[in-house]
């Protein structure tokens, strides 16, 4: 009975199969229902109907394979974990080769296998309805077959490296959004301590965190062109050839990592949390600083006030939790309570230390990154406040940087102001530079108590270069940008207070941008409340504005109407927009 | 033959082997014995190619035996405790055996089946742990293998079976030259089957002889005499009840006699050492000793 394969063994190959029937059983089943059975209880006449349907599920089918390859790894190599499991599969006269491959290629086919069936059955049932669906189905195959060998060799990897059954899916969860938690997070502390920092920076790539990276960037996605005269379908296209396939590649090369480490495994490491030595220290440190970071901000909105401006109680919760995380780990590597040792007491307040000057660095200012402006003559473009519309103008840019130099001199009032003053408005700036590089801050002023607002304040003045025509005229009609009229829309609050939504058609879209731009011009619309001289219809009446950017990309903005912009009230009067939610008094 | 060289195995920096040598015999029946701790399942784990030792070398027939499926197909384990997956019945785990044993012998499997009378398509993890000993036999023997391990082997089976069962290791030893290594606490047991045995303490091997020699090599003494012993006897322990003396001497029957001669006794009888004596007197001198404990 022995194989005749010499990398796989067909009696563990068979055991392993069948014994995971229960797990690759449901995902055939729910694949079969999701596509083939809905395609036949659900015949539409619309041949791209099928094509499109195929082509949802395979974009649904690159998330579910994220949670799917983790199962089949953990059914495929959780005997590692079990001393006993280990021990008897390390005893059977097979070699470490033949069990990695045997184990790696059953859970391959239990994705294969249910995939192809599905894909095959779909075609057919395609075909008994007069539609070809060979190609989507092919796609439908390929996509998740590629992605799955991304997840699954990924968790196979994360597999070896560790020793405990609960600490696969733990390490797997945090390599694929680590980059999320990151962004969240980490850019919030660091917000507290770096004056003028950005929230949402990339303070770690994206695609370090491939299953984060694959849901924001809608990687799967697919496209369906139709003829824009006739309205007839022309091709239906799947976007996710190139990342299926540097995905595959990818777990390609996660499947050797696998075999590198689980040949060299040792199987006493069975229960350990991290069964790789080298690892260890990594874990430790990477485990103490995350708690510090993640579970510092937590426990600093739990015990004291939510304050950014208030950066000592933050720091010592990190600190804290730092402490918690290092001691957390020292237990969960050395599977005991008792880890209380000089040497570890040493190495926690190393951490600590490491933690704390971190953030002190950032605090102080050490990099220099707060005190940063640049000369005005280095600067290409500012774009203020909004993420499109690049402002060339040299008098606002000028401005631009004299109102930064002046707020980055007077850092410690504004902050001193921020502990007292009622309300804040940010001031957001990025700089593109001459040389082609980019520099972002944003900042959070001061707003007067009650409204009475003080014309000398850095908000006025802020407020005043983001009300200048030329920045309102560039952000609402960016030349790099181009209006998406098929997405305008009119929202208002009626005067029974009921909220309206009113979508345009592409005609009334543009001329309603039209009116909106010559009022801008005439210097009636689109400013803001602090500095602005008229009468805002404060969220009561708004046109929400997409644009084209950057080719496909949707960008959109809204600007709330004031009653003293004639041309915009004039259009809106036609649309059929209440005259008393035009003049400002359906709040009343 | 199944040959241990200078093997060395620590577990995050402790030694639980400490170049350790040993040398089981081709057809013999290898009984290991020693303390809690010794080091007894790790070197049988290191044997079976289950841990990686740190340095030295283990050789069946001259061939390393570690990630060496040739060796190692002609190796069966049977651990103190058995493992069997969720679901598994002993129909299952022939499966798996025939296709990892080549030398699985299905005959011999059928025929086995009315001497152990399990239920095959139970799974296993429902049989009481005798049960489920006796199917890890039933399987490890229908591999007819040239190396049979066994770690405690016969600890929850009932006195029937267990000679039932060495009956049959006993007999595969005679006809197929089996070769057996059985670590156990029960030297009652080896002391019947065994014909080589390894004493280990703190990771090393104390001494490795055949069970004739190492009995011949210590024998105890009832002896009553008014004279002092002579300096030459090498008494390992000694106690007296009245004039009674009873000494643990090393040393064979023969060199012995004539020493105690010299002092004239009274009365003399040398007795031979069971496997139990000889273990605890021969660690007595690596300070293993039996201590009196008073509560």
């Amino acid at each position: 009975m022995k194989s005749k394969i010499s990398c796989c063994n067909a009696g563990l190959l068979r055991r392993s199969i069948l014994r995971g029937a229960p797990l690759w059983g449901l995902w055939t089943l729910g694949w079969l229902i999701l596509l083939p059975l809905h395609l036949l209880s659900n015949p539409s006449p619309d041949f791209i109907y099928a094509k499109e349907y195929t082509l949802g599920l395979t974009q649904v089918g690159t998330v579910l394979v994220f949670g799917y390859g983790l199962l089949v790894a953990w059914y495929q190599f959780a005997y590692l974990y079990n001393t006993r499991a280990a021990y008897h599969y390390g005893s059977l006269p097979l070699r470490r080769e033949t069990q990695f491959l045997t184990r790696y290629l059953s859970g391959l086919l239990f994705h294969l296998v249910p995939a192809a069936v599905t894909a095959l059955l779909t075609v057919l049932v395609a075909a008994l309805q007069g539609t070809s669906c060979i190609r989507v189905a092919g796609t439908f195959f390929a996509a998740t077959s590629l992605v799955y060998l991304f997840y699954y060799s990924l968790a196979v990897l994360i597999a070896q490296l560790v020793g405990h059954i609960i600490a696969l899916p733990a390490l797997y969860l945090v390599l694929n959004f680590t980059s999320l938690v990151l962004e969240t997070i980490l850019s919030e502390v660091l917000r507290t301590f770096t004056f003028g920092m950005v929230s949402g920076q990339d303070l770690w790539p994206d695609w370090l965190s491939p299953a984060y990276y694959a849901l924001r960037r809608n990687l799967f996605g697919f496209t369906t062109n139709w003829d824009p005269n006739t309205g007839d379908f022309l091709s239906i296209r799947f976007n996710g050839w190139v990342p299926a396939l540097i995905f595959g590649a990818v777990g390609l090369g996660f499947a050797v990592l696998a075999f590198l480490f689980f040949r060299k495994r040792h199987l006493e490491s069975a229960g350990d949390v991290i069964a790789v030595p080298f690892l260890r220290p990594v874990f430790l440190y990477a485990l103490a600083l995350g708690c510090g970071i993640v579970l510092g901000r937590v426990l600093s909105a739990a015990l004291f006030t939510d304050d950014q401006t208030r950066f000592v109680p933050l720091l010592f919760s990190m600190l804290v939790c730092t402490a918690l995380g290092y001691w957390a780990g020292q237990m969960l590597l050395h599977k005991s309570l008792r880890v209380l040792s000089k040497g570890n007491w040493v190495r926690c307040g190393a951490v600590m230390a490491v933690m704390a000057a971190g953030m002190l660095c950032c605090r102080y200012d050490v990099t220099g990154f707060s005190r940063y402006v640049p000369a005005a003559d280095d600067v290409k473009s500012v774009t203020l406040s909004y993420d499109i519309g690049q402002i060339t103008d040299r008098d606002i840019i000028n401005r631009t940087v004299a109102l930064h130099q002046e707020i980055v001199d007077q850092r410690y009032a504004i902050e001193e102001q921020l502990r007292e003053a009622s309300s804040f408005t940010y001031f957001s700036v990025t700089y593109e530079m001459q040389d082609g590089s980019t520099a972002s801050r944003r900042f959070r002023l001061p707003v007067d108590r009650y409204g009475n607002y003080d014309r000398s304040s850095l908000a006025w003045a802020a407020s005043e270069l983001q009300c200048d025509q030329k920045v309102l005229l560039e952000r609402y009609f960016p030349a790099g940008g181009k209006p998406a009229y098929d997405q305008f829309t009119v929202e208002y609050l009626d005067t029974e207070w009921v909220y309206q939504q009113m979508e345009l058609t592409y005609d009334q879209a543009e001329a309603l941008a039209e009116a909106i731009q010559a009022d801008i011009e005439a210097g009636t619309l689109g400013g803001d409340d602090i500095s602005w001289p008229y009468e805002r219809n404060q969220y009561d009446l708004q046109v929400q504005m997409a644009y084209y950017v950057s080719g496909q990309r949707l960008s959109y903005d809204s600007i709330f109407v004031t009653a003293a912009a004639e041309h915009t009230c004039a259009v809106l009067r036609e649309l059929g927009v209440p005259e008393a939610v035009i003049a400002g008094e359906s709040a009343d | 033959m199944l040959e241990v060289k200078h093997l060395t195995k620590t577990f995050g920096g402790v030694p639980a082997l400490d170049d350790l040598s040993l040398t089981v015999p081709r057809g013999g029946v290898y009984g290991l014995v020693g303390p809690n701790g010794a080091g007894k399942s790790t070197l049988i784990r290191c044997l079976m190619g289950i841990y990686r030792p740190d340095s030295g070398e283990i050789t069946l027939d001259e061939q390393p035996v570690y990630e060496h499926t040739a060796q190692k197909q002609q190796m069966v384990y049977i651990p103190d405790e058995i493992f069997f997956e969720g679901s598994d019945s002993i129909r299952d785990l022939k499966q798996l055996y025939a296709g990892t044993y080549p030398t699985f012998d299905q005959a011999r499997f059928e025929r086995l089946a009315d001497c152990f009378g399990l239920n095959q398509r139970q799974p296993v993890r429902r049989f009481s742990k005798g049960m489920q000993k006796q199917a890890a036999f039933w399987l490890a023997i229908s591999c007819r293998p040239q190396v049979l391990i066994l770690d405690e082997p016969v600890d929850g089976l009932d006195p029937v079976m267990r000679r039932q069962i060495m009956g049959l290791i006993l007999e595969d030893v005679a006809e197929h030259g089996t070769t057996v290594l059985v670590s156990s606490h029960n030297l009652r047991e080896l002391e019947d089957i065994c014909d080589h045995v390894g004493i280990m303490h703190g990771g090393k091997m104390l001494l490795e002889r055949s069970l004739s020699a190492l009995q011949d090599n210590m024998v105890k003494v009832q002896l009553v005499t008014e004279l002092p012993l002579p300096e030459e006897l090498e008494v390992v322990h000694q106690s007296t009840v009245g004039r009674v003396q009873t000494l643990i001497v090393r040393g064979s029957a023969d060199t012995v006699q004539p020493l105690l001669a010299q002092c004239h006794p009274l009365l003399c009888d040398i007795l031979p050492l069971s496997l139990e004596e000889v273990f605890i007197y021969e660690l007595g001198g690596v300070d293993y000793e039996v201590k009196d404990i008073l509560l």
